[in-house]
């Protein structure tokens, strides 16, 4: 298929104009999931996690509007 | 890692109270998943963590105006199909624009993957179970117009009982 039709499903189907075939075709599409496709290792899986992790408190800023208590064990060790 | 038990409600409920542990643990919880799926029908790690994160950005910045009897999964599993429908077609506009090289735009947005996702609404087993259970449909049969007939033998050919209509329609 070439990259027109795609676009064009796509327009109508954003737009919410696409026809039942079209709208069906494309949500069979989403609902189909190949597990297999991704394949990363727990090192690497840890490693996107932060990154993500770290995109969105980049974005939002919340450890610094909102930072988490310190625990009690540590408040005591501050204060010794 | 310390893990936390608590049902996605409670945690859901803690975010109104600014509980940054509670988005954390939601995170843990689904990031593996939506990202994956991300992937698969994107094809690169890039747009997978955008979508990912701008998920989590958008339920945190969103924390206070969610509805009471939300589902978090369903809510993260529908805004991730989206996000990925209006990736791709951000990607296809760029390349019917000439920003982007590649003719075909994602490998498994074919036809013939799209055909391999197509499937009836009701199984192969239930049709057939269905056209069992519905008896054949009878054929009626044609009187001609030209041919004049007594009513009665037009009746008799139709297999109606002469006398029934004989009580009801009084034809004779």
């Amino acid at each position: 298929m070439k990259t027109e039709i795609y676009q064009q499903k796509l327009t109508r189907y954003v737009n919410g104009r696409a026809l039942p075939a079209e709208k069906k075709q494309i949500e069979n599409w989403l609902s189909v999931v190949d597990k297999s496709a991704l394949k990363v290792s727990e090192p690497e899986k840890e490693t996107i996690r932060a990154e993500i992790l770290r995109e969105i408190q980049d974005y939002t800023a919340y450890p610094l509007f909102f930072p988490r208590p310190r625990p009690w064990w540590k408040r005591i060790i501050t204060r010794s | 890692m310390r893990r936390n038990f608590s049902p996605d409600q409670v945690l859901v409920d803690r975010l109104l109270s600014d509980d940054t542990v509670a988005l954390e643990e939601l995170y843990d919880r689904y990031w593996y998943s939506l990202y994956s799926y991300s992937y698969c029908k994107l094809g690169t790690h890039q747009e997978a963590k955008f979508i990912v994160s701008q998920l989590f950005v958008r339920l945190w910045e969103g924390r206070h105006k969610l509805p009471a009897q939300f589902s978090l999964s369903s809510h993260l599993y529908a805004e991730v199909r989206r996000s990925v429908v209006l990736c791709l077609h951000e990607r296809l506009n760029q390349e019917a624009e000439g920003v982007g090289a590649a003719q075909e735009p994602l490998p498994e947005f074919s036809l013939r993957e799209l055909n391999k996702a197509r499937r009836p609404a009701v199984p192969a087993s239930s049709w057939e179970w269905v056209s069992r259970q519905v008896p054949p449909r009878p054929v009626q049969q044609a009187v001609p117009r030209t041919a004049w007939r007594e009513k009665w033998q037009i009746l008799a050919q139709l297999r109606y009982l002469k006398h029934s209509l004989q009580t009801v329609l009084h034809l004779f």
